[in-house]
């Protein structure tokens, strides 16, 4: 710790640290209009002068570094209007009018500018008004009323302006904005490692470009939007909100849409979602970094686009009816089926753990049935195949610590695209902690551009890849091929070593045996300590939550085999299972809870509208066992519920007493497992990590190779872009960028088969099919497909019956 | 005007490069040399072979002028920005050949034939004023010279 005085006051701070920061968090207002907390200063904007007693001058606060007994004066006279000259060469580049006119608070959208200015100068057209760090700069450094047109060149009003790029769903770029501070470039490079950000050109041509100099979606960007989380002007926003984003409340909550959990502030309107940043301090895996699902999939559906009314079939069509109606008629129906046979319950994993507690009493205290989930077969092959050689399922490593590891192990289809904030610590590892990585996937992901080594097994076989390696690392000798891999795992020493493990979200075989070699790979690397070494991240945000109030736990190879009557709670059976929509038109009775059309929603015999998981309070249990809250950041739509009330209603119409609301729900979690006591009490926003123990047990067991035939193999996972219930819904803008809605070929496939970018293929076992536009690319290994698991509502896993690989033909239809 | 090369082509033309800052300029100087310019798709495949991103490499291939990211057009005119063109009243000059060719500096026709480009002084000032049609020097320009000159390249009858 260090002394130093600023203004005449004294302040504690850490010696060395950047002067700017400390003194922003000693509320001592400095302008640094490009420097970015945290990361290396830039120095370009020179706004955040400071007189620094000794050395001559005055100094930039961003590099300059703390040090015991240092003087300071940030306010006197000189350095006012130091700082104001700095300001002005800025303003003289920039639209200025909604900095310093004097009448900007007083305008209102519609107002005639009583100024007479031409309209695309005017304060009001800018979209970022109000919310600008540059306008906020402008006032505190003294420049608002400053009038700068009167008598002065202005570059900016005399020069014509690059056109922006509005050209994809998510961002959009306006240079003319733009201030060349480079924090987004600094950013993307720095904190996402993507770099697809640069300083094109030179002196007063300098301009931000993306990728090779062409639109935004063209360049290897992925719309993280972390750059537009830093830029302190209009130049980089949301595009789907970018004139509307004036929430009138800010709730803290957790993302829904992967395992990670990332903490997230989601800004609503009137109880409709219209903004969502990343929420730094709230799970300290993704610190301030979220994907493109967490940042625009509040927005994966219209409003108008999701359920609003319950309904009841009666004969061919859904009737609109009340709350109380349809709750009644679902009990009634449910009753009714259960004395005809067998009533299951589908859990969906973005149910939270007290949605998945009272359906799972649902489940066992009225239909004598254990709750299962669409992803049940999936989460029980990997369940399986932990318990089998650690012991547990719940596995010990802690994913802060990927970030800092000095080797990372990813056995993953692609987890760039399924967890896509650990990837980035994944790379934060590889750069900063300058770690070996060694990716095991079939595909080439972007990750493999950060490895030390890739092993590229053939479809299906990494889980066998991995246990091999394994194998290699006790002492066989490894075949050639993968040498580095192994060089690299013997190396690896336990308190540096991460293994992260994605299973396939489809195949229970594949998924399985992923997991299986993960444990074998952490067992021949760490023994009795493997478990504290390994991560598995499962395929939804809250699968762990469902297993530990037993959802999914008991079930056999098909949820929906056997059924006189199915109660669907926010799940997808027609997007996971093979022949689904089939099995599901033979269940005579069928409550479906949902916020959007789904396969199950469409088949139903009553629905239950809800407000998904947004509109929610309660709890995910995310990948490595963290507990993260939810607290209600939209309303639902029209007469829709929340779906734990739906849930507690519903268990009430049958008979059944349940919770009164989340936090009595999680008590009773609580008193069932003790380790959910503290989320029981957890803070909104802190995640905290549930006790989990090291595995008992340490014992690898061989992996078999999975059998698959003749063929092309099928290779899926999730991808990054695809909302999962737009999907669900089959809505043809579920993947806006339109990179997933394609089949990808391999270079040497697509050469062998005639076929080129965008022409309609095919691929058929002979039962199903799937025909969609080709993308050839580099990312598919010779041999195999890759087919999102979301792509035309999860028509991929009709290929996967459970415990072989699907094999498919490829080729241009007769009939295209 | 040449068609895009291929992924292969490009490939195997900058296969000898290697993950190396030091390597960026000789890989972009290869691609222009084959091609006359640095194809979009070049950028991609350089960023590659170097473990980098396509991003850097536009951002050295932006900053030095030598670089160009469109094909050359069939008749290219550099204009001499240099100081003894401009004093012996080199402005006069461009503007003459920009109101011809009706393209700004820097631009090119629609259909690629020809293209109005800055230059730096060679040091052939003695024949200030100058411009360089494809290279070669034309100098002690006047303004009606230059306005023939540019007709001549737009092809239009006197
Ligand atoms: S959205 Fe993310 S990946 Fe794209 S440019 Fe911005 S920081 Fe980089
Ligand atoms: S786009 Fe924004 S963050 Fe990037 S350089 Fe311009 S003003 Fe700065
Ligand atoms: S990484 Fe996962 S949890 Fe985080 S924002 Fe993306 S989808 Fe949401
Ligand atoms: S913040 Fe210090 S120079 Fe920009
Ligand atoms: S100044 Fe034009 S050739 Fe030297």
């Amino acid at each position: 710790m260090a002394t130093i005085t600023v203004d005449g006051k004294t302040i504690e701070a850490p010696a060395g640290a950047p002067l700017v920061e400390v003194l922003k968090q000693n509320g001592v207002y400095i302008s640094n209009l490009c420097y970015i907390d945290g990361l290396k200063p830039y120095a370009g904007c020179r706004s955040c002068l400071v007189d620094v007693q000794g050395p001559p001058g005055f100094q930039l606060s961003c590099t300059t570094q703390v040090q015991d007994n240092m003087v300071v004066t940030t306010d006197s006279d000189d350095l006012k209007d130091a700082r104001k000259a700095v300001v002005s060469i800025i303003l003289a580049n920039h639209s200025d009018r909604c900095l310093t006119c004097h009448r900007r608070e007083h305008c209102h959208p519609g107002d005639i500018c009583l100024r007479d200015d031409v309209v695309t100068h005017r304060c009001l057209t800018c979209s970022k008004n109000y919310r600008c760090e540059l306008q906020a700069t402008c006032e505190m450094v003294g420049m608002s009323g400053y009038e700068p047109w009167v008598g002065e060149e202005r570059s900016w009003y005399q020069t014509p302006q690059p056109p922006a790029d509005r050209a994809n769903p998510y961002m959009e770029f306006d240079p003319q904005m733009c201030i060349i501070c480079t924090r987004c470039q600094r950013a993307c490079d720095e904190k996402r490692h993507t770099g697809a950000i640069t300083l094109s050109g030179r002196g007063w041509d300098t301009r931000i470009a993306f990728g090779s100099g062409g639109a935004i979606h063209e360049s290897n960007c992925d719309f993280s939007g972390a750059c537009i989380d830093v830029c302190p002007t209009a130049a980089l926003m949301e595009h789907p909100n970018k004139w509307v984003a004036k929430p009138d409340t800010w709730t803290t909550t957790t993302c829904d849409s992967c395992a990670i959990g990332c903490s997230i502030k989601l800004g609503s309107k009137d109880g409709r979602g219209n903004i969502v940043r990343p929420n730094a301090s709230g799970n300290a895996v993704s610190g301030d970094q979220i994907c493109v699902r967490g940042r625009y999939h509040y927005d994966s559906l219209k409003p108008r686009e999701r359920l609003s009314k319950h309904t009841v079939r009666r004969g061919a069509i859904q009737v609109p009816v009340t709350t109380d109606e349809a709750i009644a008629e679902a009990a009634r129906q449910l009753k009714e089926a259960a004395t005809r046979g067998r009533v299951g319950v589908l859990v969906g994993a973005t149910a939270t753990v007290e949605e998945a507690w009272l359906a799972r009493r649902i489940a066992a205290e009225a239909f004598k049935s254990a709750a299962d989930s669409a992803l049940g077969p999936v989460m029980r092959a990997v369940r399986t195949a932990l318990e089998a050689r650690l012991g547990t399922w719940r596995i010990s490593g802690d994913l802060t610590k990927v970030a800092a590891a000095k080797t990372v192990v990813v056995i993953a289809d692609d987890l760039e695209e399924s967890h896509n904030v650990l990837s980035v610590r994944v790379k934060d590892a590889a750069v900063r902690a300058r770690a070996k990585v060694l990716v095991i996937g079939s595909l080439r992901s972007e990750l493999v551009d950060f490895a030390a080594a890739w092993v590229r097994p053939h479809g299906g076989e990494e889980g066998l890849a991995a246990a091999q390696l394994a194998d290699a690392v006790r002492g066989g000798t490894p075949p050639p091929a993968v040498a580095a891999a192994v060089e690299i795992l013997k190396a690896a020493q336990p308190g540096e070593t991460m293994i992260v493990c994605a299973p396939n979200p489809v195949s229970p075989a594949v998924a399985g045996s992923m997991a299986a070699g993960a444990a074998n790979l952490a067992i021949a690397l760490f023994g009795a300590q493997a478990s504290d070494h390994l991560a598995v991240l499962p395929a939804e945000v809250n699968v762990h939550g469902l297993q530990d109030v037993g959802v999914a736990i008991e079930g056999g190879p098909n949820p929906l085999d056997g059924l006189a009557g199915l109660l669907v709670v926010r799940d997808a059976p027609t997007m996971r299972l093979p022949g689904a929509a089939a099995a599901l038109d033979g269940i005579s009775t069928i409550v479906a809870i949902d916020s959007v059309a789904s396969g199950a929603v469409k088949r139903a015999t009553a629905v239950l509208a809800e407000g998904r998981a947004y509109a929610s309070a309660g709890t995910y249990t995310q990948a490595d066992h963290r507990a993260q809250k939810l607290a209600p950041a939209i309303q639902p739509e029209g007469d829709a519920q929340p779906l734990f009330q739906l849930l507690r209603d519903l268990g009430a119409a049958l008979g059944l007493s349940l919770p009164a609301d989340a936090d009595a729900a999680l008590g009773e979690v609580a008193a069932h497992d003790a380790r959910y006591r503290p989320a029981w009490d957890l803070i909104l926003g802190e995640g905290v990590r549930l006790d989990v123990p090291t595995a008992p047990k340490a014992t690898a067991v061989p992996v078999d190779a999975i059998a698959a035939g003749e063929g092309i193999r099928i290779v899926t996972g999730r991808d990054l872009y695809t909302a999962l219930d737009a999907a669900s819904a089959r809505h043809p803008e579920a993947e806006r960028l339109h990179r997933y809605d394609h089949i990808q070929v391999s270079e040497q496939d697509a050469a062998r088969l005639g076929i080129s970018d965008e022409d309609i293929i095919e691929i058929t076992d002979g039962t199903s099919t799937v025909r969609a536009p080709a993308s050839v690319t580099e990312r598919v290994r010779e041999g195999t497909v890759f087919v999102s698991s979301l792509l035309q509502g999860g028509a991929v896993a009709n290929f996967l019956a459970s415990s072989v690989i699907a094999v498919v033909r490829v080729g241009v239809p007769v009939t295209a | 005007m040449q068609a895009e090369p291929s992924m292969q082509e490009l490939r195997e033309l900058v296969a000898e490069f290697r993950p190396n800052r030091g390597h960026v300029m000789p890989a972009l100087h290869k691609v222009q040399d084959r091609y006359g310019y640095i194809p979009r798709v070049a950028m991609d495949v350089i960023a590659r072979q170097l473990n980098t991103t396509p991003a850097l490499i536009y951002g050295a291939a932006t900053f030095y002028t030598d670089f160009r990211l469109h094909p050359r057009p069939e008749t290219e005119i550099s204009w001499c920005s240099g100081p003894a063109c401009r004093l012996k009243g080199g402005d006069r000059i461009r503007e003459a050949i920009q109101q011809t060719l009706e393209v700004p500096l820097g631009g090119e026709s629609e259909d690629g034939r020809y293209g109005l480009h800055i230059g730096q002084c060679n040091g052939t000032c003695t024949e200030a004023p100058q411009v360089w049609v494809n290279e070669k020097v034309v100098g002690n320009l006047t303004v009606s010279k230059a306005i023939r000159l540019a007709r001549d390249v737009k092809g239009e009858a006197e």
